[in-house]
């Protein structure tokens, strides 16, 4: 029996000592942040981490000048352990904050700033704290937790304008204009009365956030204290923080819309709108987590959802990608994107959802009961098989770098004599990008109705027939828009050679490889070519000599982006991220190559402006 | 945190709402009549933009702030127009408005500096306008047969609020300063201000940048014959 109660007492501190930092983030956070430092100094040592110039600026503006040429182990944190950073918000106040291991935690109070004499220090419930304003320093052990809190704007000026009142007009006077006419102005002259009333407003307002701040604080620790906390309450948290994931990020979507409707949702849309809501985002969760790779970085955002905003999903994304339109998708652009979602679907999701969302108290108040009611009577109307046969849900844009565009520009010209100036129009040149978007439709004829009658009504300059026109100076009135409507597709685009080759059937395709790779993706594919982007940034007006240098290394060092969607299910939706280069051995010393090579450019460009202005200091 | 500030500055490439006003130019052109009444006119030209302003305007928002829309800006500027056209010693105020080049040509004709310059402060004060200062001497003062000008801005308090890029992208536009009188002009104290032909007005022109940073570099007394 006595062993008994000695395991009892005992327990509680059991668990305290097997506390990490992954034990720290209050159940209430909605977003969390993991940096698995354990996982992240495999690729790169914290040596190797240190070699790259910019770090030394980086210890300096996060740690102080003290920390220059000092390295991210002098720090005080333990990177045996993850670093978490967190996010939370109710009604009242937003916190933020960030929890460790320390191996050295005066080292770690000197650069948070919290150990200088204006902080106050207090303890409570086990954790010493320092507080300066809405910066609190909390310690337990070896554990670290840095927290912000900060009470929400609008409330406390809604609370402010409650207390004080509304900032007090200007007197109105009639005045004589000086031309015979007596008007009403504002007598501008009294600032006195806007003075007091602004001074008291401070007062209160101060008042206030000190007692939401307080309350905050106390709340997260009694939380951490019994048990309230993330890992806890959330299992995909959990296996978030046990995964070998370089990074990751948690968000909890049915916690942030109980966090912020009292203001919003139930404010402005009711009780109902808000159970509706909840039935949809009941148990949703997203994350995103990142994988450090040789020669690539990936990454997989993955959302996890119920019933009910499964089977709508799933009804929205119910589109197999249209053959016709993946045969005009021009197969060289730096940047593609294909999406395939089944509008018909979505449409009627849309008016299920605005039908439940809205609750009759609002459809019967002003401006949203007639949008409501336009809404519904227009639905009722719509020939859904002849629209969604028109506009089906399969679409493609495309970005293939700059084209410069001639445009006037008003210039003023100086008579020397009188200087009086007069408006000439001058032809100046810009670059503007080149793109290409289309979308599949079933529908030919309608489209081509909806143009004809666009032709003879809109103040827009159309040429053409027969599913090919031209919008002249469609864009900034100098350039044309073209837009071909052949072979079950519509394109808008101002490539005239892609134009062409859509018209003449010359379209060139793209590789069976390719074709596999966005069939593959489902719903979503995006790509993105950094290497051949950069050098498209050299014929830009106005670029330097200098920025020319840079982009030309960022283009040999950085690859390619693909996104695409791997899963969609009735609980589970999954899009998977893909950057592969060439140059560097794995992701983290890429990404450590990019940003240094971009610091170099920026301190280099820094030190020429300073000689520069040395020089003309000394002339 | 200067070195993350810097990384943003170019990894976000998308300083494109200032990077509008690196082209803007102003033209502030005062004529000045022998009773001290006279006509304001001020001419803002953003055709040189015309690319990006169209590029910018078909987004809701860039770089944290809201971009208008076309009605939006119309509204805007008629509002100030008429903000102005309801101050003491005002008539004659009008706006003409070039939606295609992006250029507004805005006059007023004043009884007296002094009622110009309540007007044009009050008017941007009801528009809500941030940094009006009038400075020690006044904006435009005609003083017997001495003219002076100063710059009626300070915006070095939000400086530290905008983006530093964007901040270099404003200071890159052009303001130029005119003022046209009855006689002829025997002097200015500041040489930047040259002197037409005719010898009835003189001009300055200046980039934005200085007239934010310095704008003391403005202040001008011209002294007629």
């Amino acid at each position: 029996m006595k062993k008994s109660i000695l395991l009892l007492i005992a327990l509680p501190f059991a668990s305290f000592a097997q506390q990490t930092s992954k034990d720290l983030i209050p159940s209430s956070a909605f977003v969390a942040v993991g940096i698995n430092s354990p996982v992240i100094l495999k690729s790169a040592s914290v040596e190797e981490i240190q070699r790259y110039e910019f770090m030394n600026e980086v210890m300096k503006d996060f740690f102080g000048e003290k920390y220059a040429g000092k390295n991210l182990e002098d720090i005080g944190v333990d990177f045996s352990q993850s670093m978490y950073f967190f996010y939370g918000l109710d009604s009242v106040v937003n916190y933020f904050g960030a929890c460790f291991k320390a191996n050295d935690i005066k080292t770690i109070e000197k650069w948070s700033r919290l150990d200088e004499k204006e902080s106050e220090k207090s303890k409570q419930a086990g954790w010493i704290i320092k507080q300066d304003r809405y910066n609190y320093f909390l310690t337990k052990g070896d554990l670290v937790i840095l927290l912000n809190i900060h009470p929400d704007y609008g409330v406390v000026f809604d609370k402010v304008d409650e207390l004080v009142g509304t900032e007090p007009e200007y007197p109105q006077v009639w005045e004589d204009n000086g031309y015979g006419d007596t008007i009403l102005t504002y007598d501008y002259g009294d600032d006195a009365i806007q003075q007091k009333y602004w001074e008291r407003r401070d007062k209160v307002e101060d008042s206030l956030r000190k007692i939401y701040t307080d309350i905050q604080l106390k709340r997260i620790i009694t939380d951490l204290n019994t048990g309230k906390t993330l890992i806890k309450s959330s299992a995909t948290f959990s296996k978030l923080s046990l995964a070998p994931n370089a990074t990751f990020i948690y968000y909890d979507l049915e916690k942030t819309i109980r966090s912020i409707a009292p203001n919003t949702i139930q404010k402005e849309l009711g009780n109902g709108a808000y159970d509706y809501l909840m039935s949809l985002y009941e148990k949703y969760e997203m994350n995103f987590t990142t994988q450090i790779n040789e020669k690539s970085l990936s990454a997989t955002l993955d959302a996890t959802y119920n019933k009910k905003m499964g089977e709508m999903l799933t009804s929205i994304l119910d589109q197999k990608p249209n053959e016709k339109l993946m045969a005009v998708i021009p197969p060289k652009a730096i940047g593609t994107m294909v999406f395939n979602f089944n509008m018909e679907h979505a449409f009627d999701e849309a008016n299920n959802f605005s039908s439940d969302l809205l609750n009759e108290k609002v459809r019967s108040s002003g401006m949203m009961g007639l949008a409501y009611a336009t809404w519904k009577i227009a639905t009722e109307f719509i020939d859904k098989d002849k629209l969604f046969a028109t506009f089906k849900g399969n679409i493609f844009a495309t970005f293939n770098g700059l084209k410069k565009v001639e445009y006037t520009a008003i210039e003023s010209n100086w008579d020397e004599e009188t200087y009086e100036y007069s408006d000439t129009e001058v032809v100046r040149t810009d670059d503007f990008p080149v793109f290409a978007f289309g979308f599949a439709t079933d529908r030919p004829e309608v489209l081509e109705k909806i143009i004809s009658l666009v032709k003879k009504t809109a103040d827009v300059d159309i040429e053409g027939t027969d599913g090919n026109y031209v919008i002249k100076k469609a864009i900034v009135h100098a350039l044309d828009l073209y837009i071909v409507n052949r072979n079950g597709v519509l394109v808008i685009t101002n490539d005239e050679a892609y134009r062409n080759n859509l018209i003449n059937g010359t379209t060139e395709k793209l590789s069976p490889e390719k074709l596999a790779e966005i069939t593959a993706a489902g719903n979503a594919y995006i790509e993105f070519d950094f290497h051949r982007f950069f050098p498209i940034l050299d014929s830009v007006d106005g670029v330097e000599a200098s920025d020319r240098q840079l982009f030309a290394k960022l283009s040999e060092l950085m690859g390619v982006l693909k996104a695409k969607t791997t899963l969609v299910s009735k609980n589970e939706m999954k899009v998977g991220y893909n950057y592969t280069f060439e140059q560097d051995k794995n992701g983290l010393q890429h990404i450590l190559n990019v940003i240094n090579t971009i610091y170099q450019h920026i301190e280099a460009r820094d030190r020429e402006s300073s000689s520069m202005e040395e020089g003309e200091t000394k002339e | 945190m200067k070195f993350i500030r810097k990384i943003k500055v170019i990894l976000l490439f998308s300083t494109l709402f200032f990077a509008l006003f690196s082209c803007v130019e102003i033209i502030d052109d005062i004529t000045i009549h022998k009773d001290g009444s006279g006509i304001w006119k001020l001419k803002i030209n953003f055709s040189e933009s015309l690319v990006k302003i169209n590029s910018v305007l078909a987004l809701d928002s860039i770089n944290g702030y809201k971009v208008p829309n076309k009605a939006e800006i119309h509204q805007r500027a008629l509002s100030f127009k008429n903000a102005l056209a309801i101050q003491n010693g005002i008539k004659s105020a009008t706006i003409q408005e070039d939606l295609e080049h992006y250029v507004w040509n805005i006059s007023v004709e004043f009884k007296t500096t002094q009622s110009l310059e309540d007007a044009v402060v009050n008017a941007l004060k009801e528009q809500k306008v941030n940094g009006v200062k009038i400075p020690e001497g006044g904006i435009v003062r005609k003083s017997g047969g001495i003219i002076t000008k100063q710059f009626p801005f300070d915006l070095m308090a939000i400086k530290n609020k905008v983006k530093e890029e964007d901040w270099r992208r404003l200071s890159e536009g052009k303001y130029i300063s005119i003022m046209r009188f009855d006689t002829e002009i025997l002097k200015n104290s500041n040489e930047r201000y040259s002197i037409s032909k005719n010898n009835m007005a003189t001009m300055a022109a200046y980039s934005i940048g200085e007239c934010l940073e310095h704008p003391s570099i403005i202040d001008n007394q011209t002294q007629l014959k």
